[in-house]
């Protein structure tokens, strides 16, 4: 379950990026990441994490918006493009059974951060680099 | 007041940061970093135990271990002969850049011609991880079944190796030895895959004679 580190590092990446431009009193909004399906990263397991961490702070609301990234799978054999959808590891078309070409897929990038200027802290968001491992 | 700005950088850009300074230090120094993943009780540290052996009078290997809790396996190489260090996790379900480091900074080794880097138990959630290594080997044990390379796809899409061990037990639980072989090249046709097992030590060759030439063009190859 390494979606609980991912999600702590868009957490700690998002807020360190609207400080930067805001300043301390920042208010995260709404986050938006690309992953990809070959990424290795659950989707809803992420949506998850995410909410746990910012629940109780003032960052409490934020939505973590997902960019599902299907890799490319292209039949040389068939000279067709391959749904992604089906069993996207096999780099096999699965019509003729012959090596496909796969592109990307691989994203896992943080996107967007939108961000209030407002209201003075109520709670800390509880996170330090030890705590960004701490899985469950 | 509501603002939006663009990032575009990779959510791990800080794991893949370090990442890319231990490779360099590594390179520097001329050692060969090898990642072990499996699932748990794959027989990682057993392996690791007998080639620390099967090296012992040519080449210092040196092993970084990581669990969730225990010293037990750290304790386990040395009495084989190695310097080893102890990660404990603490809850995580793997390694990253900044454990390695960190691991590192404490161990304080000697350069040696190999580092292992034994990952915590787990078939998913290292595969994320760069840790700096030359290479990641994923470990199927015998009894976990043939299924398990389409079952786990993403770590055996990016192992370089894979080594079917405990095969002294192939005759004990059914394992279909070509299924295994064609879910693995299935998923990654470039793979190399050996069979072994540390416990009587067949084909423990042939997996020491890969990592010492995996060793002998890291030190060729003049960047
Ligand atoms: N029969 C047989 N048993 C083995 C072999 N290699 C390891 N084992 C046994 O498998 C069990 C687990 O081995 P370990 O080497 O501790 O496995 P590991 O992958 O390091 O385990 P974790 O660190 O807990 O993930 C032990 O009881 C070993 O004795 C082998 O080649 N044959
Ligand atoms: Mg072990
Ligand atoms: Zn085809």
């Amino acid at each position: 379950m390494h979606e609980t580190g991912i999600a702590l590092e868009v957490f700690r990446s998002a807020l360190e990026s609207a400080r930067a431009e805001a300043g301390q009193q920042v208010r995260l909004k709404s986050i938006r990441v690309s992953i990809g399906d070959r990424s290795a990263v659950d989707p809803n397991l992420l949506e998850h994490a995410w909410q746990s961490i910012v629940i109780g702070t003032r960052h409490d609301g934020a939505e973590l918006k997902v960019k599902w990234c299907p890799s490319r799978r292209y039949c040389p054999s068939c000279h067709k493009t391959k749904d992604s959808s089906l069993g996207s590891w096999l780099p096999i078309c699965p019509d003729c059974g012959d090596a496909i070409e796969i592109d990307g897929g691989l994203e896992l990038d943080l996107d967007l951060v939108e961000f209030d200027v407002a209201s003075p802290l109520t709670k800390r968001p509880n996170f330090s680099r030890t705590d960004h491992n701490k899985n469950v | 007041m509501s603002e939006i700005i663009k990032i575009r950088r990779r959510i791990l850009q800080e794991n893949d940061h370090k990442a890319s300074q231990l490779r360099e230090q590594f390179k520097n120094e001329g050692t060969l970093v090898v990642d072990l993943v499996s699932s748990p009780g794959s027989g990682k540290t057993t392996l690791l135990e007998k080639t620390i052996q099967h090296f012992s009078e040519r080449l210092d290997c040196a092993v970084l271990v990581g669990d969730v809790a225990t010293e037990l396996d750290a304790n386990r190489l040395q009495a084989a002969g190695a310097p080893a260090h102890q990660i404990v996790t603490g809850g995580a379900c793997h390694l990253d850049a900044h454990l390695v480091a960190a691991g590192l900074e404490q161990a304080n080794f000697d350069e040696v011609d190999m580092l292992f880097l034994e990952n915590v138990g787990n078939l998913v959630c290292p595969t994320s991880y760069d840790l700096g290594e030359d290479f990641k080997v994923v470990l199927l044990s015998a009894a976990e079944g043939e299924d398990k390379p389409a079952k786990y796809p993403a770590i055996f899409t990016r192992a370089a190796v894979c080594l079917i061990t405990k095969s002294d037990l192939f005759p004990y639980v059914d394992f279909d030895l070509d299924v295994a072989r064609q879910n693995i090249k299935a998923h990654n046709p470039n793979c190399r895959i050996l069979e072994l097992s540390a416990k009587t030590g067949a084909g423990m060759d042939a997996w020491c004679n890969l990592v010492k030439e995996r060793l002998k063009v890291k030190r060729t190859v003049v960047v």
